[in-house]
């Protein structure tokens, strides 16, 4: 889920810093350039894990701030493809269902990767698997565990995003459609935590199959 | 910025959450009157995770426990990102075992399941296990 990914910069300290130790004040700096930011293809950054290397510090003319090269490394989100996770269900509708992590939300399921014979209730707005004449509803807030299948970036700069329909202003945010820098599709391996065992290991069984058969087709039906 | 490698290795979950706590008692440590300033991104995402990790079971593990975890297993062949999300997920049961253990029922016996799950159980120890006991007793009677 976290890996490690090695950077190097150009960090800014500015005068107000001085009065902290060196490496505090470099931490202080990278986690605010840093944290909660999609990098492209590297992942959600969530903060500096270590300094590997940092020059002395320059001081430009006209400018009284320092600037020290840093080599250092940062923890990241981005789980492999393949993986298992655990999350809470956001929210559900005909495409399928949102998870949430807590810090990261663009996860979703497509409906055609939930378990065989789920139903959408329209009057619930919830997701319901028949399993043997049993009604498992897929809740709001519900512990889920899926397995991620793909993962997307998409480069959110206002120069690049698509441009929304109908809309023409000077504002290039207000412009653009909005779009997740990086989220990811997935496989949802167990709905609810009550199930008992062997009904897991049955529904295991038919999407490992489904999984391993209709995998593409129906992801390019999805993507289309 | 120049990002020389993206994946330079893995961390486990109790890893992150124990870099977070220590960072956040550095920041503590190393404050100077007057400066307390931490960037609100960093405030959001750190309290975020944290939370999203005290309620999985990295949050009753500690370094000794992984470590012979680690051990425990030593005899099996399993890859490093199997070895990670045991350590993640924790498995309680066969299913759950299954699932991060690819193609289990060639490399291994059923004997070896059982005794993976005893290996994890013994070796990362949780209390809510016996709840979950206890109330499946409480179910069936």
């Amino acid at each position: 889920m976290f890996n490690l990914a090695e950077m190097k910069d150009t960090i800014k300290i500015e005068p107000s810093g001085f009065r902290k130790k060196k490496a505090q004040a470099i931490t202080d700096e990278i986690n605010r350039k840093y944290a909660n930011k999609v990098l492209q293809d590297v992942g959600l950054c969530i903060a500096m894990h270590d300094i590997l290397y940092a020059s002395e510090g320059f001081i430009h003319h006209g400018d009284g701030c320092s600037y020290v090269t840093v080599r250092f490394r940062l923890v990241i989100f981005r789980p492999f493809v393949g993986e298992i996770i655990t999350g809470k269900i956001r929210s559900c509708n005909q495409e399928g269902v949102r998870v949430t992590l807590g810090f990261f939300d663009d996860i979703f399921i497509p409906y055609h990767y939930l378990q065989d014979n789920s139903e959408f209730n329209a009057d619930e707005q919830v997701w319901v698997w028949m399993y043997d004449e049993n009604e498992m509803f897929m809740d709001l807030d519900e512990t889920i565990r899926f397995r991620v299948e793909s993962e997307q970036f998409f480069d959110t700069s206002p120069s690049v995003r698509p441009k929304k329909e109908g809309v023409d202003t000077p504002d290039l945010s207000a412009n653009s459609a909005k779009q997740a820098p990086y989220s990811l599709t997935n496989l949802p391996y167990v709905g609810q935590k009550d199930m008992n065992a062997v009904v897991l290991a049955n529904a295991l069984s038919e999407i490992r199959t489904v999984a391993s058969e209709s995998i593409t087709a129906a992801f390019g039906d999805y993507r289309a | 910025m120049e990002i020389l490698q993206t994946n330079s290795a893995m961390l486990s979950n109790y890893e992150v959450m124990a870099l977070l706590a220590d960072q956040k008692a550095q920041r503590i440590a190393n404050e100077v009157a007057g400066t307390r300033e931490v960037a609100e991104n960093l405030r959001t995402v750190e309290f975020e995770v944290q939370k999203y990790l005290a309620a999985s079971p990295c949050s009753t593990q500690s370094a000794e426990q992984i470590a012979a975890l680690k051990k425990a297993f030593g005899s099996y062949e399993l890859m490093k990102v199997e070895l990670l999300q045991i350590l993640n997920l924790r498995p309680k049961s066969a299913v759950e075992l299954l699932l991060v253990i690819e193609e289990f029922e060639e490399r291994f016996s059923l004997d070896d399941c059982d005794e993976m799950l005893r290996i994890i159980a013994t070796a990362l120890p949780r209390d809510d296990d016996e709840e979950m006991e206890e109330e499946e007793v409480a179910e069936d009677a």
